[in-house]
């Protein structure tokens, strides 16, 4: 890797909001490595991805904001352009109301439904609310199963977002405004990757944070003078239909073939961990009139869509020589 | 504290009112006479300062970032060891326990809290390097389903992951079954190069945090708080003051049935003749937005907790009313309550020995979002030292 690339990596390591390390987990290895695990512990709710957006934008020379609030970077000029597109966020929460004794309880935001067993992942589990004086830690409630005992069996129904109520310290609605915290404040699942095996990471949504690191990296690494346009973007509201990859498809590679616009961020066959990236056609990409057909480069992923999400690094490193070698123009 | 035993009934309340004076008592009850032990209390104790909430957040959040399943509880004995005064003298049994006297003369006080904390141990290896799991105390597994995991090998920590349930089915459940843990090998022969064996003990990944207030998050704190409690109380009392001998006991393998505790009753509680014992454990508390309110309401941030009656014993009305006056003459807050569990002063109970249950109210007990109230453990602390050089 060029000096430049290592300092604005290492620039955005430093700009990067990073979740404090597990104690027992492993040091981060490597530049992509550790990228990818900072990328892993940030989080940007769908539709109010901006603190990773600034993140981004202040440590990858270059890169602008557009009217969408993608990041995008782009080299070269002429034809043909070649757009690859990575989404920033995450199905998360917002707080939907603030009881009298201070808990707050949640909205999910990005999908309605994503399975019983999703929200139950936060039973439990410590949260992290984004208030307007900075990040707080919080928990979600559970019962406490001593008080089970000698009572009617609980419901075996999975748990449920209707009885998520988030404690973050406070006694009264009062004591949650003087926090810096009211409704519409996002909440996410406190994030800390987790490294294990010889090269595997687990975290929510890692499939996606790693693919943007290796595009992250591929950025870096790309060569000046490359053949005709390169587009790199990091994109808002992939689980809002994909608009805000559409508006950078639209602006730039209306109308490009298939094999020149390629979507990031799927979780790529379990089965595949380790073989590197999974390539397949997508022709779902919203566009101007209709649907934009793409090349979908995933990661293989295993236990997706769980607090475990895990890829491997291998897979990761190999993906960004992919891209580098995509956005370069090489064959 | 430990989950299971037999079930008591609710009496309900805080017990407040309860608290009328021992000797008042006395007239309506004939055990009174060993009760009223404790002195007219002084203008002064002897702390040579007073424990204060910084002191507790720095010994409960080292002992909560430090990991022991039942059974395998050496790195928080070691811990513990390492923050006592200097001038203790600790032994550590052939169960595990660690035993601290100080003080001379009858009748003998003992304290009791644990060092073990709920978990998993590996119950063998599969082929794909994929580890079967027996539960250790008693929770609920959805909490860990999947989540970080952590094996506590001879040779070191194995990170690894709880695997999520391969499908839900048409009907889904909350419980997840038997979990597994995954340390990625993809073999046997991985996982044992890793120095993984049958036995080992599994956990989730944990860490202190500090929530608004004088609140704070962590797994574990049953019973890291009790034991900080008994660490902060030797730190300040001074044992040249002591009036009688007292025994401080952390002890092992509490949430799997008392085991530490009943090794020592057994020695100590036959022949030794102890007063009392004090179990500082947790006091479960319905302060918690999903729990029923019909008993243990005792709110966070309200002061240490006689455990009066939980599933293992009942404390004597008259020890329950004498310590609530003392607590409340030196405005040390202190209330009582029933709730459910069990404690380790209860195996002390048919070697005569009264079991004084006390606490500090804990929400979601079990849990790795468990959530206290500093100031409870400070309170805690002080009824500990109180007891321990007036009562």
């Amino acid at each position: 890797m060029r000096s430049r690339s290592r300092s604005a990596l290492a620039a955005l390591a430093c700009a990067l909001v990073a979740a404090p390390a597990a104690a027992q987990t492993p040091a981060a290895g490597p530049p992509l490595d550790s990228l990818v695990v900072r990328l892993a512990n940030m989080s940007a709710v769908t539709g109010l991805e901006d603190a990773m957006a600034e993140s981004l934008v202040a440590a990858l020379p270059g890169a602008v904001t557009d009217a969408a609030g993608n990041v995008v970077v782009i080299r070269g000029s002429g034809d043909p352009t070649r757009v690859a597109l990575c989404p920033l966020d995450e199905i998360g929460y917002v707080v939907g109301a603030v009881t009298p004794e201070g808990y707050l309880t949640l909205r999910r935001v990005g999908a309605t439904f994503m399975g019983p067993l999703y929200d139950q992942f936060l039973e439990g589990q410590r949260v992290t609310v984004f208030g307007s004086r900075g990040p707080l830690p919080g928990v979600v409630g559970v019962r406490s199963v001593h008080l089970t005992r000698g009572r009617p069996s609980a419901s075996e129904e999975p748990f449920n977002l209707d009885n998520a109520y988030v404690d973050v310290g406070a006694t009264s609605a009062a004591g949650v405004e003087a926090l810096g915290v009211g409704l519409l404040a996002p909440v996410t699942r406190a994030k800390r990757a987790h490294r294990y095996g010889a090269d595997l990471v687990a975290a929510l949504d890692v499939s996606a944070r790693a693919s943007c690191a290796a595009l992250l990296e591929a950025v870096m690494r790309m060569p000046a003078g490359g053949r005709g346009t390169a587009v790199a973007a990091f994109t808002r509201r992939r689980n809002l239909r994909w608009d805000g990859g559409s508006f950078v498809v639209i602006s730039h590679a209306h109308g490009a073939a298939a094999s020149d616009v390629v979507l990031l961020g799927e979780a790529g066959a379990a089965d595949s961990l380790g073989a590197g990236t999974v390539v397949a056609a997508r022709d779902s990409l919203p566009a101007a009139r209709g649907f934009q057909p793409a090349t979908a480069w995933s990661l293989p992923t295993r236990y997706a869509r769980t607090p475990v999400e895990t890829i491997s690094l291998r897979d990761v490193a190999a993906l960004a020589t992919k891209l580098e070698a995509f956005l370069g123009g090489q064959p | 504290m430990r989950t299971g035993g037999t079930e008591a009934r609710a009496h309900g309340g805080t017990g407040r009112i309860l608290a009328v004076p021992l000797c008042r008592r006395a007239r309506l009850l004939s055990l009174v006479v060993p009760l009223c032990l404790w002195a007219p209390v002084p203008a002064a104790l002897h702390a040579q300062q007073p424990i204060g909430v910084g002191e507790a957040r720095d010994i409960v959040s080292r002992l909560v970032e430090t990991y022991g399943v039942s059974g395998h509880e050496g790195p928080v004995r070691e811990a513990v060891i390492r923050l006592l005064p200097a001038w203790a003298n600790p032994t550590v049994d052939s169960a595990g326990n660690i035993l601290v006297r100080a003080g001379a003369g009858d009748p003998l006080t003992v304290y009791v809290a644990h060092l073990d904390e709920i978990g998993f141990a590996v119950a063998a290896i599969r082929e794909n390097g994929q580890l079967e799991l027996r539960q250790v105390g008693g929770f609920f597994p959805s909490l860990f389903e999947a989540e970080p995991a952590l094996v506590h090998t001879a040779g070191g920590v194995v990170p690894a992951v709880f695997v999520p349930r391969d499908s839900v089915g048409r009907s889904p459940q909350r419980n997840p079954g038997a979990l597994r843990a995954d340390p990625g090998t993809g073999s046997r022969a991985g996982t044992e190069a890793l120095g993984v064996r049958v036995g080992d003990a599994v956990t989730m990944p944990k860490s202190f945090a500090g929530l608004a207030g004088t609140r704070a998050t962590a797994r574990s704190f049953d019973d890291r708080v009790g034991s900080t409690a008994l660490l902060l109380a030797l730190r300040h009392l001074d044992p040249r003051r002591l009036r009688h001998a007292v025994l401080f006991v952390w002890s092992t393998r509490e949430e799997t049935g008392l085991d530490g505790a009943r090794f020592v009753a057994e020695r100590v509680g036959a022949t030794e003749h102890p007063a009392r014992v004090y179990a500082i454990d947790t006091f479960v508390s319905s302060d918690a937005p999903l729990e029923l309110k019909t008993f243990a309401d005792a709110p966070l941030g309200g002061g240490a907790v006689v455990r009066a009656v939980d599933n293992s014993s009942v404390t004597p009305p008259a020890l329950v009313d004498s310590l609530l006056e003392l607590a409340r003459a030196r405005h040390i807050p202190l209330v009582a309550g029933t709730t459910n569990g069990g404690n380790d002063g209860s195996t002390f109970t048919r070697f005569g020995v009264p079991d004084v249950g006390l606490g500090w109210p804990l929400r979601y007990a079990h849990s790795p979002a468990e959530v206290i109230d500093l100031r409870d453990v400070v309170s805690l602390a002080d009824v500990v030292q109180l007891t321990a050089e007036r009562w």
